[in-house]
C-alpha cells in the first residue's frame, strides 16, 4: 500500500505545533477534518478513541516515530496524516526519545489487512535514514509529499 | 565457547497480524533476555527489539516466521516468543 493509497495531502504539516501527546494527536486529526477526510460529529469520538489505544501501550515505535491510530465506523477506507515536529514531543515513546515524525490513521473497522499494509509501508521506508532525516529536515508541507512520492516511486531503495 | 543458534517456527494466529501493539509487545519481551533475538519471515530479518522493523515484515494473521536466538539465553527467549507470538497475542484485542 503506497502513501498515496492513504495519505490526505491537503492535511500534511511540517511544523507541528503541539507540545504534549494529546495536543498532537488534536492538531492532526484537526488536519484531517480541515481537508476533509473525517466528518465533524465524529471528530471528539476519534480524538477519544485514538487516545484510548494510547493508553494500551504508546505507538511512540522509537526512533523518534509515533503512529497514533484507530478503527472507526465512520470511515470507509484508510485515510491517514503525516506531521513532523521540529521541537519533538514527549509521547512516552519505547526507547524514551522524544517524537518528531508522527503517522496518523484512522482505519475502517473491519479491514485489518490496509492498516497492517499501511504500517508496513510506513516501517519499511523509515528504516532508511536518509528518508527519515529528509522529512525531519523537510521545511513545508510540499517538500514533504515529495518525499513521500519518492519513496512510493522506490528511490530511497528500502 | 561457541554459542549456538537457537530457533523456532511459529504462525501468527491473531487476526490482524503483527501491527504495532504485537510489535511492541515482542520488542519489550526480547529486552527482558540476555540473547539477541531475531525474527525472520522469508528472508527478511528483524532484530525484535526495534520495532519498526519487526513492523516492516508485515505479518499477516496465517503466516510464518521463524524466531532465532543467540547468546546466554537463546533457550528462553525462544520459548518466550514463540508462546507470545503463537498463544498470547490470538488472546489481546486491538
Amino acid at each position: 500500500m503506497k502513501f498515496a493509497d492513504f495519505i490526505a495531502p491537503e492535511s500534511i504539516s511540517a511544523s507541528l505545533q503541539a507540545i504534549d501527546k494529546e495536543g498532537a494527536i488534536r492538531e492532526m486529526a484537526q488536519s484531517l477534518l480541515d481537508a476533509g477526510r473525517i466528518e465533524k460529529t465524529q471528530f471528539d469520538s476519534i480524538i477519544k478513541a485514538i487516545l484510548k489505544r494510547e493508553e494500551l501501550g504508546s505507538t511512540g515505535i522509537g526512533r523518534g516515530v509515533a503512529v497514533p491510530h484507530t478503527k472507526h465506523a465512520s470511515v470507509d477506507k484508510l485515510v491517514g496524516t503525516v506531521a513532523v515536529s521540529k521541537e519533538g514531543v514527549d509521547f512516552a515513546s519505547l526507547d524514551g526519545e522524544t517524537v518528531h515524525l508522527f503517522f496518523l490513521l484512522v482505519s475502517p473497522m473491519d479491514r485489518p489487512g490496509d492498516h497492517l499494509r499501511a504500517l508496513e509501508n510506513i516501517s519499511r521506508q523509515l528504516r532508511n535514514d536518509t528518508f527519515c532525516r529528509f522529512l525531519k529536515q523537510a521545511k513545508s508541507p510540499a517538500e514533504i509529499q515529495l518525499l513521500l512520492d519518492e519513496a512510493d516511486n522506490n528511490q530511497f531503495g528500502s | 565457547m561457541v554459542e549456538n543458534t537457537i530457533t523456532r517456527t511459529v504462525t501468527v494466529r491473531n487476526r490482524q497480524g503483527i501491527h504495532a501493539r504485537p510489535a511492541t509487545l515482542i520488542a519489550q519481551l526480547g529486552r527482558r533476555f540476555d540473547a539477541q533475538i531475531v525474527l525472520v519471515k522469508d528472508h527478511e530479518r528483524a532484530l525484535c527489539t526495534d520495532v519498526l522493523h519487526v513492523l516492516a515484515l508485515g505479518l499477516l494473521a496465517g503466516q510464518s516466521l521463524t524466531v532465532e536466538a543467540t547468546g546466554p539465553q537463546a533457550e528462553e527467549a525462544v520459548e518466550a516468543m514463540a508462546r507470545l507470538i503463537h498463544e498470547e497475542l490470538p488472546q489481546i484485542e486491538d
